[in-house]
């Protein structure tokens, strides 16, 4: 387990002193590109301003003022005003609270679900297992919006809809991950010794293996979040998500589709915002999905762990017994 | 290569009998009474209640399963609510929009992607790596609504260089005689070269906002499976004999590298469906996709279920078409068979 082990360290809730090991390897990573920082930084802005938004927006995102609709871009209104007069860089901010909240409690509650039932799944084995496998199986055989729109079908379209939508598209890639590292850590020899011990099953779980679990599946999560972000901007943009009047950048958009060739910025902004935001998203999930380290170490011992590394994870991909996919 | 085949084919079948079972139990849990919903907001008590007896809703859960079943085996997929015509008829009319745009959105793509990845991977640290490391990064960023409307305002009004944003030919045109049900094809079997022109400029702007979208996670694999044939023993051995490097490039390096990439086709195939509904509502396209989404909005569930259960079984077929693929390209996997 040596190479799962400073992920553990670092982004679990694990045994080392874990603020101030997520504050350092935060400012490694940061420091190691500055592409990546700047992408925190934008996060950072972001993230305050969506929290802070309702208290330092100019105006209200709702309230409209058809006097002055459609205006350029000025002092007043810094990114212009919409079709009923609304002020954009108003709507944009509210945007961002609205978008982030949503992604938060996906992220949150596809986590959840995909943990407890992944992990149950994976330290119960037998016919449960088998059972959520095929289940996993037949969800990842889709792709994740044909899902979300199978059961908005079902449901109704609306912002719950969405949600709950997204969710359930979400977590089976949680839950096969976290039943992959369950699998692999009961097979390890300290556990024995512990259950020897005379430890109880939720004991052994919540000590020893959860935060294996966690320690992965949070940070493929954290990548995850600018997908998020784009699918619940897009399923508002299909008029499936957050309905108006609302503030959300996808239904922004849509609003703005039919005023495109006279007033292309009720596009072009709320479609920048969003792009910046999963751009930003991506870029940070990537450096930390790829860089668990929490030291600066020599190229020769990363390649060293990176090939350990995949060596277990062909090892966990083996005990998994499922052979689909290419052999390589 | 036959029994490989039969194989694959093995493990596809599952995950199609479990899509099917998940499209049933979706259907039986719409809010509410699936009969009334199946008959319509103004029908009397008396015709819900025919309707349950027509569609067996009366049954045990079980027969009701074999039936729906056995109803999708004979290609009946259920009417839809707000045009009354059966599914299967309009999903079969409008699939080939939606497959012409995904395939010429897809060959645009690797057309594009694995040059650009190749020359990447042969030349790191160049402008063409820089390039292919921004294209990736905002491939994947850039939502494909956005992409798609920023095309169509470029080149539609402002430029004007491409036809309006409205379906798959000009008003001015007639659709050629069906043969594939694609537009290119047909107009060229029929001759008719205006027909053809009109059709291809409708789909540029389409297919150029999807290929962007899809070509990132081709040109990443490409360069990163590339980078790793190219430092392995038996290219340091090729060029130690002397080959020339496109050789080695061309013919030991490329052959290699292209195995991830086609797993990764799989991957992009599965986005494209997404993608398609986005593209086919900014452009008007009267596909698939556009057909569930005005379903959706309209709570019309047929069409919806007929949608899913298309996407899924194009999607079960791709993946057993990239497996035998692969083991065309790799005699390996053909011997393991």
């Amino acid at each position: 387990m040596s190479s799962v082990a400073p992920a553990a360290e670092t982004v679990g809730p694990a045994r080392t002193s874990g603020l101030s090991a997520i504050i350092e390897h935060t400012r490694y990573v940061l420091s190691e590109n500055r592409v990546t920082a700047f992408a925190f930084g934008l996060l950072v802005i972001i993230l305050f301003a969506a929290i802070f938004g309702p208290y330092i927006v100019p105006y209200d995102p709702l309230a409209s003022d058809t006097a002055a609709a459609l205006k350029p871009p000025s002092a007043a209104h810094w990114f212009g005003t919409d079709q009923l007069g609304r002020d954009i860089f108003s709507r944009i901010i509210g945007g961002a609270q609205v978008s982030l909240t949503a992604m938060t409690i996906v992220l949150a509650a596809a986590l959840v679900i995909g943990v407890v039932l992944g992990s149950f799944a994976g330290y119960i084995g037998g016919t449960t297992e088998i059972v959520l496998i095929s289940v996993i199986d037949i969800i990842l055989a889709l792709p994740s919006l044909i899902i979300a729109l199978a059961l908005i079908g079902v449901m109704g379209a609306g912002y719950w809809s969405m949600i709950i939508a997204l969710t359930m598209a979400w977590w089976a890639n949680y839950a096969r991950m976290s039943r992959a590292v369950v699998a692999a850590e009961l097979q390890q020899p300290y556990i024995d010794a512990v259950r020897i011990m005379g430890a109880g099953h939720l004991w052994i779980f919540a000590r020893h293996i959860l935060p294996h679990v966690l320690a992965l599946v949070v940070v493929y999560a954290s990548a995850d979040a600018g997908a998020l972000v784009l699918s619940i901007a897009t399923l508002s943009f299909l008029g499936l998500g957050v309905a108006p009047p609302t503030p959300e950048w996808g239904q922004m958009l849509v609003d703005g589709m039919g005023y495109i060739e006279e007033y292309p910025s009720l596009v072009i902004i709320p479609g920048l915002a969003l792009t910046l935001v999963v751009v930003s998203f991506n870029l940070l999930g990537e450096a930390f999905a790829l860089q668990k380290v929490p030291r600066p170490i020599g190229r020769r011992e990363l390649r060293r762990r990176r090939t350990s590394r995949a060596k277990e994870e062909a090892g966990r991909e083996r005990i998994e017994h499922r052979n689909e996919g290419a052999p390589a | 290569m036959l029994t490989m085949i039969g194989k694959r084919l093995m493990f596809a079948i599952p995950s199609l009998i479990g899509v099917v079972i998940v499209t049933f139990l979706l259907t039986r849990a719409l809010p509410g009474d699936p009969a009334a919903y199946f008959a319509g907001p103004a029908a009397s008590k008396e015709a819900i209640e025919q309707i349950r007896k027509k569609l067996g809703f009366d049954k045990p859960l079980i027969e009701q399963f074999f039936r729906y079943t056995n109803d999708l085996a004979h290609g009946d997929f259920g009417n839809s609510l707000t045009t009354g015509q059966p599914v299967a008829t309009e999903i079969r009319n409008r699939l080939p929009a939606s497959a012409e745009l995904t395939l010429l959105g897809l060959i645009v793509s690797i057309a594009v992607a694995i040059p650009l990845g190749v020359l990447a991977a042969t030349r790191p640290g160049s402008w063409i790596d820089h390039l292919c490391r921004v294209t990736t990064t905002a491939g994947v960023s850039l939502p494909v609504f956005f992409t798609g409307l920023v095309l169509v305002y470029l080149f539609y009004f402002r430029l004007g260089w491409s036809p309006a944003p409205l379906g798959r030919l000009d008003v001015f045109y007639s659709a050629p005689p069906t043969v594939t049900g694609l537009y290119l094809i047909d107009a060229l079997i029929a001759r008719d070269f205006e027909v053809f022109r009109s059709a291809l400029s409708q789909l540029i702007l389409p297919a150029a906002t999807l290929a962007i979208f899809s070509l990132a996670p081709i040109a990443r694999m490409t360069r990163a499976s590339m980078l790793a044939v190219l430092a392995s023993d038996f290219v340091r051995t090729a060029r130690a004999s002397g080959l020339s490097p496109s050789t080695v490039i061309v013919t030991y390096a490329f052959r290699n590298a292209m195995l991830p990439v086609i797993t990764t086709l799989s991957m992009v195939f599965s986005f494209l469906l997404g993608a398609n509904v986005l593209v086919e509502k900014v452009f008007a396209w009267p596909g698939i996709g556009s057909y569930a989404v005005e379903a959706l909005i309209s709570s019309d569930f047929a069409p919806v279920q007929g949608f899913v259960l298309t996407m899924a079984v194009m999607y079960v077929l791709l993946n057993l078409l990239i497996d035998i693929l692969y083991g065309v390209i790799d005699p390996r996997v053909r011997l393991e068979g």
